[in-house]
């Protein structure tokens, strides 16, 4: 279970499926229904249900063009600052702009292993 | 990748949480019924954003709609309809407001339940203090609607002694350090007065949605409970009491002079809609408006997170519109000022809706 936790990355928590979830936790936590480590024990169980959601039961591909605003390489972790960015949907050719977009990604290697 | 996929992909997710937090609950000898709590509190959250179409979201929205309507009722007149804005926001509220399930726990069932008595109370207080910021007359109107609506014939006299003793004081501002036992005589006097009508009505056994002078006459023995935009219900400090009470009285003076109740009605709703579209831009006191509670919450928590996680200093400037992408990557390369990468397993945030991706090709120049 411990190893578990640790390889899976926290990066979803701040997508908003995993914001709402802390929202959710808090208002259990302010509550004191649930205890604050409780909650880090859901959350690590988040972490790993979307990435095994993410990565078993979404086929979607996308891509996209744009202009890179700032890059920053850290900690194997890159921050993409885009703007006006155009996402290509494959399926159904759908078009999506956006002034400004923040990419966040981790490495998809295993790290430490 | 796709919008319509997202609905599937987040309830997956949601149930494979719960699923796998199940033992953890075990462990700590927490019933299991908060997973239900947890689940339906946070699919709310997620609808109240809109970023998909969700397969537990009721076919038509009521939250939707709801939110949909709220922005035209100031166009209607009568102070009915005031009069209903003003627990409209309370409504819409209550199923997003986690601190409701103090005392319900199948919390889906509460928006039926008006007779939560903490609710109109700090909805009361709440929408006192949003229209600190908004033009004061709104405030008069609605407390005296209010009064008149919750009070009947007894409220006349309370109202008029209000508005007498704004009369009587020139209008000129309260005190701000105004305290409770030293406060001015007039105004005192009209407390006790207040106080000792809405004591009576509390006996007689009507949920007196509180005033804000009077919420030291309620269980909480001299403390006005608020609940924030996170839902989390906070003692307000004296001062803060003070500061809500003093805005509340300053806002009558200047509806006295005519800024409000004087008004045909067409300007006063006509205010009263601007400071309505100043609160759902949420952001600062006006989130203290119970309606808007999600897009609140929204905007609290991307700052929160870029605050935390992310320690550069541009990112501030991209919490306007919470635009991110959010996965793993296979390669990022650069040939001069040209840029490749491909990623994977992402969730994208953009013009307030989500999408999921498995993978993903991207091409910039710098």
């Amino acid at each position: 279970m411990a190893t578990d936790k640790q390889s899976f990355y926290e990066l979803y928590r701040q997508s908003s499926v995993g914001a709402a979830l802390m929202d959710a936790l808090d208002d259990l936590i302010m509550e004191t229904r649930i205890d604050p480590q409780l909650a880090m024990k859901i959350l690590a169980n988040f972490d790993r249900a979307i990435a095994e959601v993410l990565q078993n039961q979404v086929r979607a591909r996308l891509s996209f063009k744009g202009s890179l605003d700032t890059y920053r390489f850290c900690d194997e972790v890159w921050t993409f600052q885009l703007k006006n960015v155009t996402f290509k949907m494959d399926s159904g050719g759908q078009v999506v702009s956006a002034d400004k977009v923040k990419i966040v990604s981790c490495t998809a290697k295993p790290t430490g292993t | 990748m796709s919008n319509s996929a997202v609905g599937n992909v987040y309830q997956q997710i949601i149930l494979d949480v719960i699923e796998a937090s199940r033992v953890d609950l075990e462990e700590n000898g927490v019933d299991e019924s908060i997973l239900d709590e947890l689940k339906q509190g946070w699919q709310r959250k997620l609808t109240a954003q809109q970023l998909a179409i969700f397969p537990w979201d009721p076919k038509p929205d009521p939250q939707l709609l709801l939110r949909h309507l709220r922005p035209l009722q100031p166009t209607m007149e009568g102070t009915q309809q005031q009069q209903q804005q003003q627990q409209q926001p309370s409504a819409n509220n209550m199923p997003y407001s986690p601190a409701a399930n103090n005392s319900v726990a199948g919390d889906a069932h509460i928006k039926a339940e008006p007779g939560v008595k903490i609710e109109p109370g700090t909805e009361q207080a709440g929408a006192n203090h949003q229209t600190q910021a908004a033009p004061n007359d709104v405030v008069h109107q609605r407390l005296a609607n209010n009064l008149r609506n919750q009070f009947g014939e007894r409220a006349a006299d309370t109202i008029k002694n209000l508005q007498a003793g704004e009369v009587r004081q020139g209008g000129a501002p309260q005190h701000p350090g105004q305290q409770r036992p030293m406060g001015q005589p007039a105004t005192q006097a009209q407390q006790a007065n207040a106080q000792a009508q809405y004591r009576g009505t509390e006996r007689a056994g009507t949920v007196p949605p509180q005033m804000d002078g009077a919420a030291e006459e309620q269980p909480y023995s001299g403390v006005l409970m608020q609940r924030g935009a996170d839902g989390e219900t906070t003692e307000l400090g004296r001062v803060e009491i003070d500061r809500m009470l003093h805005a509340a009285i300053e806002a009558k003076a200047k509806s006295m002079e005519g800024g409000g109740l004087m008004l045909p009605l067409k300007r006063a709703t006509k205010k009263l809609a601007s400071s309505q579209q100043i609160s759902s831009a949420g952001s600062g006191p006006s989130r203290f408006d119970g309606g808007d509670d999600e897009e609140d919450d929204d905007e609290a928590i991307n700052s929160d997170l870029d605050d935390s996680d992310d320690n550069g200093d541009e990112e501030d400037d991209d919490e306007d519109g919470g635009q991110i992408m959010l996965c793993m990557y296979d390669k990022v390369q650069r040939v001069k000022n040209k840029w490749k990468c491909v990623l994977k397993d992402g969730v994208l945030s953009v013009n307030g809706k989500d999408y999921v991706f498995h993978k993903a090709t991207g091409e910039y120049e710098w």
